[in-house]
C-alpha cells in the first residue's frame, strides 16, 4: 500500500495531466483512480517493474483507449490539441506545426507526444506502448522528418 | 557520414536520447561539417517547435490520494462478489440435493386401494356321488360322468339354496 501511495504522490499529477488533456468529457479523475486501482491489483508486478512511470502511462493509455472506444481514435487524439495548446503564442509557425502534428498518423503522433509532452524516454515509451525500442525510435524519426518538411515549407512561404 | 544515419543521430540528439559517447562523436563531426551543422539546426528547430506545439501540461495536483479508500471499496466489492457466488453455489447445491432426495427417497404413500374381500366358500363335505367318482380310475368314463353330475348338482344347489 505504501508503494502505491508513494507512486501516486510522485506520478499521480502527471498522469492526471496526461488524462485530463485527452479527456474533454471530464473523466480524467475516474481514469486516474482506475489506473491506480489496476496498479493495486498487481502488487507483485509493481515490485518487479523497472519503470513504474512508463507502466502507469501504459495503463492510463489503455484505459483511455477503452474509454474512447465508442469514438474513433482520431477523434480522441484530435480533441487534445483543442485546449491549452491553443494559448496565445508569439511564434507564427506554431499553427502550422500544430496542424502538421495533428495530421501525423496516430502511432507517430502518440509516440512523439509521450516523448515531448510527457518526457518519457525511448525505453519508457516502449514499455508504455508495449513495443520495441527500435519501433519507438523509428516512429520518432518518421514524425520529425515529416514535421521538418512542413516547417521548411512554412518558412519558405513566410 | 551517410545523410540518413546523420539525420537519425541528430534527431536522437535533439530528443535527448543519444548516449554520451555517440554524442561526442557527433559533435566532432558537426564541428568539421557545415552542411551537417545546417541539418542539425533544422532538426533542432523542428523539435523545439514541436515541443512548443505540445506543451508539457501543467502537473495537475491530484486530490489527496483516494487509493486506500478505493482499494478498500474494491476489496469489499470482491468479497461481496465472492460471498454472492458462495451463496449461489450453496443454493444450487441445496436444490440439487433436494431434487436427488426426491427422486431416490422413500416413495410417497400410495392412495389406499379398496380391498375387496371375496368370501371363501365353506368347505363342503364331498357328496356320495363324488366319493364314488373319486374311487374310480382317473381316466374312466364313468368317473367323468359321475363328476359332471356332482358338479351340476352342486351348482343347482348353490343357485337354489
Amino acid at each position: 500500500m505504501s508503494e502505491i501511495r508513494e507512486l501516486y504522490q510522485k506520478h499521480g499529477g502527471e498522469v492526471l495531466g496526461y488524462l485530463a488533456r485527452r479527456c474533454p468529457d471530464g473523466a480524467a479523475d475516474d481514469l486516474l483512480q482506475e489506473t491506480f486501482l489496476q496498479v493495486a491489483r498487481q502488487p507483485a508486478r509493481l515490485a518487479d517493474i523497472s519503470t513504474p512511470r512508463a507502466w502507469l502511462f501504459g495503463i492510463a493509455r489503455n484505459l483511455l483507449a477503452r474509454h474512447f472506444r465508442a469514438r474513433s481514435e482520431s477523434e480522441l487524439l484530435n480533441a487534445e490539441l483543442s485546449r491549452d495548446t491553443m494559448a496565445a503564442d508569439a511564434d507564427p509557425r506554431l499553427p502550422a506545426m500544430r496542424e502538421a502534428i495533428r495530421q501525423l498518423p496516430v502511432e507517430l503522433r502518440e509516440t512523439l507526444e509521450l516523448r515531448l509532452e510527457q518526457e518519457l524516454s525511448y525505453e519508457e515509451i516502449a514499455a508504455a506502448l508495449e513495443i520495441p525500442v527500435g519501433t519507438v525510435r523509428s516512429r520518432i524519426h518518421n514524425a520529425i522528418k515529416r514535421l521538418r518538411i512542413v516547417l521548411t515549407q512554412t518558412e519558405e512561404i513566410q | 557520414m551517410n545523410d540518413e544515419i546523420l539525420e537519425r543521430l541528430l534527431i536522437d540528439d535533439a530528443m535527448g536520447q543519444l548516449p554520451a559517447d555517440v554524442k561526442a562523436l557527433l559533435a566532432a563531426h558537426l564541428a568539421s561539417s557545415p552542411e551537417a551543422r545546417k541539418i542539425a539546426e533544422e532538426i533542432d528547430a523542428t523539435v523545439n517547435l514541436a515541443a512548443k506545439a505540445l506543451p508539457r501540461p501543467r502537473i495537475a495536483t491530484p486530490v489527496p490520494s483516494p487509493i486506500p479508500r478505493l482499494i478498500g471499496r474494491d476489496r469489499i466489492h470482491r468479497l461481496l462478489a465472492l460471498a454472492a457466488s458462495f451463496v449461489a453455489g450453496a443454493g444450487f447445491a441445496f436444490l440439487g440435493l433436494k431434487g436427488a432426495t426426491l427422486r431416490s427417497g422413500p416413495a410417497a404413500p400410495m392412495p389406499a386401494v379398496a380391498q375387496v374381500s371375496h368370501p371363501i366358500p365353506a368347505a363342503r363335505p364331498p357328496s356320495d356321488v363324488e366319493r364314488a367318482a373319486q374311487s374310480l380310475p382317473f381316466w374312466s368314463n364313468r368317473r367323468a360322468i359321475l363328476l359332471s353330475i356332482a358338479t351340476r348338482h352342486q351348482r343347482e344347489s348353490r343357485e337354489n339354496p
